[in-house]
């Protein structure tokens, strides 16, 4: 449970408020009946939550279940549909950051809010640093964040640039940043996603330090050893709702597993089914990606994907996914290896000609990499056969044809929309990613990449989508499903590969494999 | 001023410029304009259409004086819709019907009568904000500013030879706001348009007077051909800088621009195109029957506007209809969901600027061949620069380019006479194009009042959680 040792107290209560709050314990935040509608989605329902000062609070959940809406309306990005927020006892509006940030809330960013070619102490005093006359005082700005570097254990060199800096060292200037602005509560979210396991220990380090001093924390996570070993409490989200918020002292990590994860997850069945071993869909040999900044992300990744087969790539995000799928799209270029498709070897072909090869996608970024939000449905539905017959002849669209073939997707694929040349920025998340079903699946494809497919969708989209995906297995296509979500890996994949650091470390079938040791896999460690 | 006998009633554009019968015309023509697109809209809507006669005969009727009608268009799309089966009204953008679930079915008719009065609307509205903030600048200034609007417009409306000059004037404006248009369509901002334009003058020009043993049509042809070709190629070179090579257009394209018109004036200042002994910077004069011929009499408008008309019609059915134009929507829509659907975006943007170049260029050679008869240094008075503008008030569309260059077109022939017959300048004319352009950056448009109507229509009822008891738990 949370202790505060020094008893520091940063926000005296008004005497009215001293009988709820007599005991030792003193509620800081508290959120009450949060709810956040976003088109077709309820992001946060009726949530309660508080924490306690001095502690740190972690809020887990999977993707999609609620943590970052609920921490933007904290942090004044987002503004709650309904709801009360209450800081040391008094209610309070938020909103904008910047009235978060003079209520003491302040947040570490999953990408950081740095200037890159400024200093250190620049990056840390930008907006707020000391003058001297109509000048900035250099030598007080970097003696302030030197002075607070030595205090946390955050050891960073005040005069070197930013951008000369690791990954791990920018995100200690984002701490010392919020130190800086004398942040009472920090939110960081995700701040252990882009660490090594020894940063991850320097940051918990750092973390302990700031709750001696009797500040506050929210931890964003989803990786629960994390949780066991730093937080005091946790917070469990799942579709929006609170599920329970529990003590570290008396919790076991499956239980907090089951809790994010539920039991509808499981409601679609895999079917164990004969696969064709004969009938190889896509075979990579020794494939070697390199990543935007020229560095290898993907180092050597060997597999096969059979027919009628669904093959699940797990990792955690950054492990070289994206470089994985760009490669596999063909917007990418290889530098070793081989690509083969239906046993025809693509690695230097265009995306579409490996379309045409039956390749199908499903884009981890629906917005951006999947759909065309400005366009109309027609336009989306048939971006990727348009200039086929009967979509167009000798350059010309049949835009008869295009607009009966979208018509026969909204009908196959219950897409609720007005008509074929509705905007697809109209439509809500699930009937969006049904528009790129539609698109990619309306033809029986023979390799479908998805990746990331049910990301951000409610329950039903998200059974639509798992449907969608064992029908073309049934109809003997082979599905490379590329995921963070270890429970929809368990629930529909046929074998399981785990991918860290751009290497593929393990291999397990869902009847042998479990939660634990998908975890640790996916954290590097093999044994 | 020649006032002579008005053939064409201009109250049509401007009915308060012409006294009180303009304005009589105005309102009956605008009331009556009102009453039919607001009932027509109801009865989609499944509501009362009388009341849509009445409540648009008014608005339009009142707008009609200063004909600001347009303004109670762009709120039509707004209005609420009825219920067929339960009589509920509910916001426009609603799927399905809130009292008993009856789901609403496409008008198609309706969708594109609000589409396309919008978008007339939109564009009237802009000029008229651009006008009318004109027209403070000119009282301010101590000039009378209906007069001289009504001078404007006469000067570029009334009288045959008027309206000849103002298609003369647009004919520059249409090929190059096409060519502008494509390339913002494809999400180029290519500012280049100019360069080509001067890059295909002179190829024109050297064409006509050095193949001058070719019969005459085909002297022409292969006039028109070449300046497409040099206007194309020079696009294409920021084309295939941005395609393979990711520079940013803006930046090449407006130093290619200077580039251009300081190579083809050296090329007749003291280059291999120079004419010794004559006064000013141009070339040699194209062969007479390279000359294209001329539509009406007095003027000099010519058949290079029938050209500009035609490429109207071919852009329309490229956006529309072709293969380039998906391509071209796609890659201006999402470039990223382009490259991953399969479109060659490189491909696309060099096709793109190399018909944006053409356009250019042809755009130059109409005016060599049709007007001056020679490359003049210098000659173009920021046609490209117009092209932009009237791209960017018509959003890309071809045919609001040319609606948009037909006005442009009547400001500045009219803008010339009224710095013949009044004291204001022709700098007026600018005045009023930058406004314009204000006022497009300002989005003078009402959709994303709708949008954000709608999006409240598609969200689930809220079951509220009372404020003063924020101890539930």
């Amino acid at each position: 449970m949370a202790i505060i040792t020094k008893g520091v107290v940063l926000f005296p209560p008004k005497p009215e408020g001293m009988g709820l709050h007599s005991t030792f314990f003193m509620t800081y935040l508290q959120m009450t009946g949060i709810t956040k509608y976003f088109p077709g989605v309820v992001a946060n329902d009726a949530i309660n939550f508080s924490v306690e000062q001095g502690e740190i609070h972690a809020l887990v959940g999977e993707n999609g279940a609620g943590k970052s809406t609920l921490m933007k309306i904290l942090y004044g990005m987002e503004r709650p549909d309904a709801g009360q927020i209450t800081i040391a006892g008094h209610p309070v509006t938020i909103p904008n950051p910047q009235a978060a940030i003079n209520l003491g809330i302040d947040m570490v960013h999953q990408h950081f809010q740095l200037v890159p070619s400024l200093t250190v102490a620049e990056n840390v005093a930008l907006g707020h640093e000391p003058r001297q006359g109509p000048f900035v005082d250099r030598a007080a700005m970097i003696a302030r964040v030197e002075e607070l570097s030595t205090r946390f254990g955050l050891r960073v060199d005040p005069t070197t640039t930013v951008a000369d800096l690791s990954v791990g060292v920018q995100q200690r200037v984002e701490i010392l940043k919020l130190l800086y602005r004398d942040a009472k509560l920090l939110i960081l979210d995700e701040p252990s996603a882009v660490l090594t396991p020894q940063e991850v220990e320097d940051l918990f380090d750092v973390l302990r330090r700031l709750i001696e001093e009797g500040r506050t924390a929210i931890f964003i996570t989803h990786k629960l050893p994390e949780v066991m070993s730093v937080c005091q409490r946790a917070t469990v989200l799942r579709r929006g709702k609170v599920v329970g918020t529990v003590t570290m002292a008396e919790t076991q990590p499956e239980t907090i597993a089951q809790m994010m994860v539920g039991r509808d997850v499981h409601t679609i069945q895999r079917q164990p089914r004969e696969i064709a071993r004969s009938e190889l869909r896509l075979i990579l040999r020794d494939l070697h990606v390199k990543d935007d900044r020229d560095l290898p992300a993907v180092r050597g990744v060997s597999l096969t994907v059979n027919a009628g087969e669904i093959v699940g790539l797990a990792g955690v995000e950054g492990n070289g996914q994206q470089e994985l799928i760009e490669a596999l799209v063909g917007i990418r270029a290889v530098e070793a290896g081989d690509i083969l498709l239906n046993r025809v070897n693509v690695t230097h072909e265009k995306n579409r000609f490996r379309r045409e090869e039956g390749m199908a996608i499903i884009p981890q970024d629906r917005n951006r990499q999947g759909l065309s939000p400005l366009s109309t449905l027609a336009d989306n539905v048939t971006a990727t056969r348009y200039y086929q017959r009967p979509f167009s002849r000798f350059g010309v669209l049949a835009t008869g044809v295009m607009r009966d073939f979208t018509r026969q997707a909204i009908d196959q694929f219950d897409i609720r929309v007005r008509g074929p040349n509705v905007r697809v920025q109209t439509l809500s998340g699930g009937n969006a990613q049904k528009v790129v079903v539609a698109r990619e699946l309306a033809e029986l494809p023979t390799m479908i990449l998805a990746a990331q497919p049910t990301r951000g969708l409610d329950v039903g989209a998200i059974q639509f989508v798992h449907s969608e995906l064992f029908r073309l297995r049934d109809e003997n296509a082979g599905i490379l499903l590329i995921s963070a979500d270890l429970d929809e890996l368990l629930a529909i994949s046929d074998r399981i590969l785990v991918l860290f650091e751009g290497e593929i470390v393990g291999e397990l079938s869902p009847e042998t494999a479990t939660r634990e040791r998908l975890g640790l896999l996916m954290a590097g460690r093999v044994n | 001023m020649p006032r002579q006998s008005n053939p064409l009633p201009y109250w049509i554009m401007a009915p308060i410029l012409q006294g009180s019968g303009g304005v009589l015309w105005g309102i009956i023509l605008w009331g009556m304009v009102g009453a039919a697109v607001t009932a027509a809209i109801m009865i989609s809507r499944n509501r009362d259409w009388r009341s849509g006669v009445i409540g648009g005969a008014l608005a339009g009727g009142v707008g009609g004086v200063m004909f600001l009608a347009p303004l109670w268009f762009i709120l039509l799309p707004l209005l609420d819709k009825k219920c067929p089966q339960c009589g509920a009204v509910s916001q426009p953008g609603a799927a399905v019907c809130p009292g008993c679930g009856y789901e609403f079915t496409e008008t198609p008719w309706a969708e594109t009568l609000i589409s396309l009065v919008n978008n007339a609307a939109r564009v009237i509205i802009t000029i008229e904000m651009a006008l009318i903030v004109s027209g403070l600048v000119l009282e301010l200034s101590g000039k009378d500013a209906l007069d001289t609007y009504r001078v404007l417009f006469e000067s570029g409306l009334s009288t045959e030879r008027a309206r000849a000059n103002s298609l003369l004037a647009a004919t520059p404006i249409i090929f190059t706001g096409l060519g502008t248009a494509i390339a913002f369509r494809a999400g180029i901002f290519n500012v280049g348009v100019e360069g080509s334009l001067y890059m295909g003058a002179l190829a024109a020009a050297w064409v006509g007077f050095t193949f001058v043993g070719l019969p005459g049509l085909m002297l022409i042809m292969l006039a028109f051909v070449v300046a497409a070709l040099a206007g194309g190629a020079w696009g294409l070179i920021p084309g295939y800088l941005k395609a393979r090579l990711r520079v940013d257009e803006v930046v090449t394209t407006i130093m290619l621009n200077y580039v251009a018109i300081e190579f083809t004036s050296y090329m007749v200042q003291s280059g291999p195109l120079f004419v010794p002994g004559m006064a000013n910077a141009m070339s040699e004069s194209v062969a007479e029957k390279a000359q294209l011929s001329r539509l009406v009499e007095r003027s000099q408008l010519n058949s290079s506007f029938i050209l500009a008309l035609v490429c109207v019609g071919v852009m329309i059915f490229i956006m529309q209809r072709t293969r380039l134009g998906y391509e071209t929507r796609l890659t201006g829509d999402n470039p990223l969901f382009a490259r991953w659907s399969g479109v060659m975006v490189g491909k696309t943007i060099l096709l793109v600027m190399f018909i944006s170049g053409v356009l250019g260029g042809l755009a130059g050679a109409g005016q060599v061949l049709g007007v001056h008869y020679n490359f003049t240094a210098r000659f173009s008075r920021g046609f490209g620069f117009d092209g932009m503008t009237i791209a960017l008030l018509a959003r890309n569309s071809p045919l609001g380019v040319l609606v948009g260059a037909l006005l442009f077109g009547v400001l500045r022939s009219g803008g010339t006479t009224i710095e013949i017959f009044t004291d204001v300048p022709i700098d007026l004319v600018d005045i009023v194009q930058a406004l314009i352009i204000f006022f497009v950056a300002i989005d003078l448009n009402l959709d994303f009042l709708g949008q954000r109507r709608r999006v409240t229509a598609d969200q689930p009822p809220v079951d509220p959680v009372p404020a003063d008891n924020p101890t539930t738990a």
